[in-house]
């Protein structure tokens, strides 16, 4: 449905270029929920902005269905009122001179989807259904709260029912609440339209509830693409790791495995730790390891036997109300980690942590 | 959904993309529009210099210094430049001496009824200079003043006392005009001044008098230089009050000798526009100087603006007993400015002539004149010309000044700086210098396409006055379009909507508030402009302003009173018009920019 490759963005100012955008291509399928998700000033908002014409990339190709809509090469700029896309911005854009219905009906009445008189009260308000704002729809713009807002601008992308949905950080405006609230009415919503779209934002979490699919963006580069599960579970660059959820990192070199062994060994900060490594990744090389905090089993006991396992004293401890985090000190290294809620366990404490082979990533380092 | 398809991804929009591609970069309409309006800015500009170096028409006569040579030969020349000095810097004293202290009063301090003074200060443009003007000669004339009378009798003086009709009057009466103007331009800075800094000195122990001079004052200053520089560029460029109170001979100053040079109804036989060229750059000249500073003082303003939008709010000085003096003084200026002028005007349209009010004038009282009023008007031709003006002209600096501020705020393009700077000539250009070239453009105009309807018909009396308002109508509509966020206008886009649908459609409703306010009070402005008008009129396109100077020069004084009280009545109704429209005026920050007395 959508088709970006190597896209490039700068800015130019007095100051100098800003390269917003370094060259990021991915595609979205049809139906398929996409997610840009990047910290703050990562280019998200401007590669939105690229796909729906709003900005001129500086390179690149674009295409909407199987149509080209920007072709560095031939000159091919299609303008944004011919691109067709729906888009739901951070502010909402909500024009506070007109009523709710007319926000919604712009597109079918001034916009490039018109629509006969009479058919247009009967999409507006479907519009405004599909959103849950049908009883509002003669209130001028400025009454209404930013959930509201929210649905209306919404209700206004979908109204001309796009093929491509361009929603930017849709609910950052939001209270936790709400924020919840809608982030399971929005999924639900585009899954029932089938509209192919494509989501940006900084919030780890909305993009694990929302996606089909994640892109993971740092400083104008994408720098993995995959599924919810893949990219929490799977990290494939520390940056990813670290952004998606909390990791723990810790550099070490590839030893040579003992005989008949199926793990390898890296010799770490800790200690000697067993991991599984992908082929591309040779002995003697220098890598990081990747664990997550909850794949992290803390022992009150002595556990001699297993494997992984190193003695620690607990620094601090947090507690969340559905689980215990905590700060563990072993040797030089300070490991981070989770457990139970109802663990009785204090802090100063002498434990043992146990960091299962299977739940720790191998990355060439950086 | 298939119906989507079919309009975003058709293949004639991808063929038509690349036409298009100037279009959504270049918002081409806007950048027409706005290149139009600065070329007919830079054409006319030029042309005021190509004269001065013309004896004839352009094309017709070779260049020649001959003109520079007239002007600076002419036995008058020193006296002209020397009286025109002298009558900018007594304007800009007169501005100062009323202009700073009802500033202090009115933001800095606990004076009573503050607000009702701000909006009566605005109101003040009620009254057009030309009407302040004859109002003052009715006044203060030697031969017919009833104040000069009044005192002779009070004090059996056997010579008038005062004499209008000299430098120091039209000083007197351009300073009472333009006071407004330098009130709103320092009303900013004052506001935001940090009393911090005055409460400091007066912990150390300094006296208030003190604290006004040496703490007040010098943080003033920059405002109060821009202020100047205003008041002293619009004041040398004002045509009405001098050629009014000198009748053209006297008290020659540069814009009466523009009139001179090519308005051969005054008396002078032979018209030379080339002398008229080198006229007007002398008015330009120290003007483009001075534009530069001024540039810098509105930079200043702005700053201070910001301040004090973050609701930041300086302590009031407390008057004690001097609140009533403080009062008075504010009266004192209004009455000047306006009660005085008004009840002369008044008392003279409902007498047969002017007298002192005595008894048996009383008896003299009728509604004589006002029953004539369609005469006094000038008939049909002069009402619709004057509704076309005015009508006209805003509409038409409306929408150029939307366009200029559309290229400058809403586009990246890299020449808009340029579109900025040139917009913003016209502020230096005094509006007589446009009405020049403008009459030189009209004559070239009906001797090689006589067709064309331009030279003495109504529009070329709106093409000066959209120029000479342009900047100031451009400037509002910047500061609306900047607050208007970026998004708003991009999700028309989105929606479908072409660049020039979502400008009319939702940019254009956003900033309405503006353009209403901007609208009105330039057809205010215009209604009672009478400088342009009056070097650019013929038989055919009279209007009201021009029908009441003309009237006054016949020597009707009575009719001309009772024509200016109709004339504040309108104005007065448009003004509430406007206050009724945005609830503006009074607000310090929109007046300064419309220059109100200018
Ligand atoms: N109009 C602009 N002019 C100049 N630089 C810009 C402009 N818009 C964005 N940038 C810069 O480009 C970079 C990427 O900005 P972008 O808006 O795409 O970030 P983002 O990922 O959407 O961030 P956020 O999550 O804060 O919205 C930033 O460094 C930003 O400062
Ligand atoms: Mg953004």
């Amino acid at each position: 449905m959508l088709r970006v490759k190597n896209l490039r963005k700068s800015y130019f100012m007095s100051e100098g270029a800003v390269p917003a955008v370094q060259g990021i291509s991915f595609d979205i399928d049809e139906g398929v929920f996409l997610t840009l998700l990047g910290p703050s000033g990562c280019g998200k908002t401007t590669t939105l902005r690229c796909v729906a014409g709003l900005e001129t990339p500086d390179s690149g190709e674009i295409y909407i269905g199987n149509e080209p809509v920007f072709l560095d090469g031939k000159g091919i700029l299609v303008p944004p009122f011919r691109r067709g896309v729906g888009m739901v911005f951070q502010s909402y854009a909500i024009w506070p001179h007109m009523t709710v219905f007319e926000n919604v009906a712009f597109p079918l009445v001034h916009g490039g989807f018109k629509a006969p008189k009479a058919q247009v009260k009967e999409r507006v308000r479907k519009a405004l259904e599909l959103v849950g704002l049908a009883a509002q729809e003669n209130r001028p713009a400025p009454f209404l709260s930013g959930g509201q807002q929210q649905r209306v601008s919404l209700a206004r992308a979908l109204v001309y029912e796009p093929k491509l949905l361009l929603l930017d950080e849709p609910l950052s405006n939001l209270d936790a609440k709400l924020r919840e609230e809608m982030r399971l009415e929005l999924r639900e919503l585009v899954k029932r339209l089938k509209i192919s779209t494509l989501y940006v934002t900084h919030d780890q979490e909305e993009a694990l509830v929302l996606s089909d699919q994640i892109a993971v963006m740092s400083e104008g580069h994408i720098l993995q693409k995959g599924s919810p599960r893949e990219i929490y579970l799977d990290p494939r660059h520390p940056f990813v790791a670290n952004f998606v959820g909390n990791a723990n990192f810790i550099e070490g070199f590839v030893e040579p495995g003992k005989n008949g062994h199926p793990d390898f060994v890296v010799g770490t900060a800790l200690g000697q730790m067993s991991c599984r490594l992908s082929s591309e990744i040779a002995k003697g090389e220098r890598v990081s390891l990747v664990f997550r905090p909850e794949d992290v089993v803390i022992h009150t006991t002595a556990q001699s036997s297993r494997v992984n396992t190193f003695p620690g004293i607990i620094e601090r401890l947090i507690f969340l109300g559905n689980r215990i985090y905590c700060e563990i000190r072993s040797g030089a290294f300070l490991l981070h980690g989770e457990t139970n809620a109802r663990t009785e366990i204090q802090q100063g404490a002498n434990v043992f942590v146990e960091i299962p082979a299977d739940y720790v990533r191998v990355l060439r380092a950086q | 959904m298939e119906k989507v398809a079919d309009v975003s991804l058709s293949s004639s929009g991808v063929q038509a993309a690349k036409s298009l591609r100037e279009i959504i970069s270049g918002n081409s309409i806007a950048v027409f529009f706005a290149w139009a309006a600065c070329a007919v800015i830079l054409l006319l500009t030029t042309l005021i210099l190509w004269m001065s170096f013309s004896r004839g028409l352009p094309f017709e006569s070779g260049f020649s210094p001959d003109n520079y040579a007239e002007v600076f030969g002419s036995e008058h020349f020193w006296t002209v430049v020397l009286n025109t000095v002298g009558v900018g810097l007594g304007t800009v004293a007169i501005s100062i001496f009323f202009g700073v202290p009802l500033a202090w009063l009115l933001n800095r301090t606990d004076i009573p009824m503050r607000s009702l003074f701000i909006t009566m200060l605005a109101v003040t443009v009620i009254m057009p200079g030309l009407v302040k003007a004859m109002g003052w000669i009715m006044l203060l004339s030697p031969q017919v003043g009833l104040l000069n009378r009044l005192v002779m009798g009070i004090f059996r003086l056997r010579e008038a006392p005062f004499d209008i009709n000299s430098l120091w009057g039209i000083s007197f009466i351009q300073g009472l005009m333009l006071t407004p103007s330098m009130f709103f331009l320092i009303s900013g800075p004052m506001r935001s001044l940090d009393s911090a800094l005055e409460e400091a000195a007066e912990v150390v122990g300094a006296n208030r008098l003190k604290i006004i001079v040496w703490i007040t004052s010098p943080m003033l200053w920059p405002a109060i230089l821009g202020g100047i520089i205003y008041i002293f560029m619009t004041a040398i460029a004002m045509f009405e009050v001098a050629g009014l109170l000198g009748g053209l001979s006297e008290n020659r100053i540069l814009a009466t000798e523009i009139f001179l040079a090519v308005q051969p109804f005054e008396g002078s036989s032979e018209i030379k526009y080339g002398v008229a060229g080198v006229y007007g750059l002398l008015i330009m000249a120290p003007s483009l100087f001075a534009l530069f500073f001024y540039f810098q003082s509105l930079k200043q303003a702005h700053r201070y603006a910001v301040i004090t939008g973050k609701g930041y709010k300086p302590k009031d000085f407390p008057l004690g007993s001097l609140r009533y003096p403080a009062i008075l003084f504010v009266l004192f200026y209004l009455a000047l400015a306006v009660f005085l002028p008004f009840a002369v005007l008044l008392w003279a349209s409902l007498l047969p002539s002017l007298r002192m009010p005595s008894v048996e004038a009383l008896s003299l009282v009728s509604f004589k004149w006002y029953s004539e009023i369609h005469y006094l008007l000038g008939g049909f031709d002069v009402m619709r010309n004057t509704l076309l003006l005015v009508v006209g002209s805003s509409a038409l600096v409306l929408f150029f000044s939307f366009m200029i501020s559309w290229v400058v705020v809403r586009t990246k393009l890299r020449t808009r700086r340029l579109v900025d700077t040139i917009s913003m000539l016209p502020h230096a250009i005094p509006g007589i210098g446009f009405a020049f070239a403008l009459l030189i453009a009209g004559i070239m105009t009906a001797k090689w396409f006589p067709w064309v309807p331009f030279y003495n018909t109504v529009w070329i009396i709106i093409a000066g006055n959209v120029l000479n308002r342009l900047s100031y109508a451009t400037r509002i509509t910047n500061a609306a379009l900047i607050q208007v966020q970026q998004e708003l206008e991009d999700a028309a886009l989105i929606c479908g909507a072409r660049k020039w649908v979502s400008m009319l459609r939702v940019m254009m409703p956003l900033i309405r508030p503006s353009l209403v306010f901007a609208g009105l009070w330039t057809a205010l402005l215009v209604f009672r402009e009478v400088s342009m008008a009056l070097l650019l009129i013929g038989p055919k396109n009279k209007v009201l302003a021009t029908q009441l100077w003309i009237l006054w020069r016949q020597g009707d004084l009575s009719q001309a009173s009772a024509l200016s009280i109709v004339l504040i009545l309108i104005t007065g109704l448009l003004i509430l018009v406007v206050q009724r429209a945005t609830g503006k005026i009074g607000e310090p920050r929109s007046l300064p920019q419309l220059g109100g007395g200018g």
